[in-house]
């Protein structure tokens, strides 16, 4: 009960836990497990399972998008633990902490907005005409160099030409704001984990679509949340595509657009939001499944995405997500089996969010 | 009579007018994903030509 990890808003972090945490991903860095992560995140887009051959792993567009980044994130977290005792030859009680993108969303909240985008924790946005981050710990320089991105084409693994973190706050045209408050509350509301065709497709409808509206009757959670459903705030309004999670990597722009986002230490704090969020949702209603179940067929979607067929392994209830199904990693070593039934709760993982974990926490002695 | 109609696709994006005016399209079927833009869709030619198709068809004025 009392190694339950307590993962804080990054704005309640102290100016010596900030120094920790960065002092740490520093640390993967130089030991080469920063961009174990940075690879692995590009590699879900084509990895394959036991068969190989037979699919991609998609750990994005489908079911396992929540459960695959909730592994990725404890993996992360673990890796920064040792990180930290490497430095300090303490043992460590790091961990991950969240950037709450909704309720501090506003450069007018300046106190919030200031301290994670300060030089002494994720340093501040970038300039020029690509964005280049010129000051704070990941600066360009050779503290912080890029070792990969997602290459032309599909090709994974090419080595990064720009190996400088880039970010464009707001740049993007059609993203030029953070998620709302509303958009969450319309998405939560949703009951349905995950539906047919389990793709980026899964409620989308030719615009304009005055119905539904926000995000009202859409079988899919999980595509929601993902951010690929266009919200409608009414029946005559604009549709606001890139949503929710999406919208936040298409907002800091720069290295967080692209597959190789982890490249921006910022992805750690904005999917650690993520998985929060998903853990509220799951908490509104424990009874709601994970889905697909097992033994669930393979859709068809004639959207193409990039194939007819939606393959399903990986994602179902009780398969394994690679690359957490048993492989030899060769950094890493064995790898352990974790299938979506493994991380539904994340309070049985160890770890809780405060405050929304407030009363759970408590309930098991944590003060 | 003839039309203009302008396409342009930077960076990545769609961006079509006719005859001087904006076209919305929206990527609703067979839009492309990239890994450079991996969190975002974008039209596909098919989008394209409906966009335009519906905007020749209506009535001037």
């Amino acid at each position: 009960v009392a190694a339950l990890r307590k993962r804080i808003n990054q704005a309640d972090m102290s100016s010596d836990e900030r120094d920790r945490y960065v002092n740490a991903v520093l640390q993967m860095k130089k030991t080469g497990y920063y961009d174990w992560y940075v690879r692995t995140h590009i590699d879900s887009m084509w990895m394959t399972t036991a068969n190989p051959g037979t699919m991609n792993m998609w750990a994005h567009h489908r079911p396992a998008f929540l459960p695959w980044h909730r592994q990725l994130m404890l993996d992360f977290e673990n890796d920064l633990r040792t990180a930290d005792t490497q430095l300090t030859g303490k043992p460590s009680d790091l961990t991950l902490p969240y950037w709450d993108w909704i309720n501090y969303r506003s450069k007018k909240k300046f106190l919030w907005w200031g301290r994670i985008w300060g030089d002494n924790f994720m340093g501040p946005n970038g300039s020029g005409a690509d964005g280049k981050v010129t000051d704070g710990k990941f600066q360009a320089g050779p503290g912080w160099v890029l070792s990969y991105d997602p290459g032309p084409g599909y090709m994974p693994f090419t080595q990064a030409t720009v190996t400088y973190l880039t970010r464009q706050f707001g740049q993007d045209p059609n993203v030029d704001s953070l998620p709302t408050q509303e958009q969450w509350d319309a998405a939560r509301n949703l009951t349905v984990y995950d539906s047919a065709p389990w793709d980026r497709w899964v409620g989308v409808q030719p615009a304009p679509v005055p119905n539904p509206v926000k995000f009202a009757h859409i079988d899919s959670f999980r595509n929601v949340f993902e951010g690929w459903v266009p919200y409608y705030d009414s029946a005559t309004a604009l549709p606001v595509n890139t949503n929710l999670h999406n919208r936040v990597h298409v907002w800091v722009g720069g290295a967080m657009g692209p597959m190789s986002s982890p490249n921006d230490p910022v992805f750690f704090l904005h999917h650690c939001n993520v998985d929060r969020l998903w853990a509220q949702w799951w908490s509104d209603d424990p009874s709601r499944p994970y889905l697909p179940k097992d033994g669930e067929p393979n859709a068809t979607d004639p959207n193409n995405d990039p194939d007819t067929t939606i393959d399903l392994q990986g994602h179902h209830l009780n398969d394994p997500m690679p690359p957490w199904d048993g492989r030899n990693d060769p950094l890493k070593g064995p790898m352990p089996v974790i299938r979506p039934s493994d991380v539904l709760n994340h309070l049985a993982l160890g770890y809780g969010y405060w405050p929304d974990d407030k009363v759970s926490l408590s309930a098991v002695g944590v003060p | 009579m003839g039309h203009s109609i302008v396409i342009h696709d930077d960076p990545d994006e769609i961006a079509v007018t006719i005859d001087g005016e904006p076209v919305p399209v929206s990527g609703t079927a067979g839009g492309y994903w990239s890994p450079l833009q991996a969190y975002q869709q974008f039209a596909s030619l098919d989008d394209l030509a409906r966009a335009v198709a519906a905007t020749l068809r209506k009535p001037a004025g």
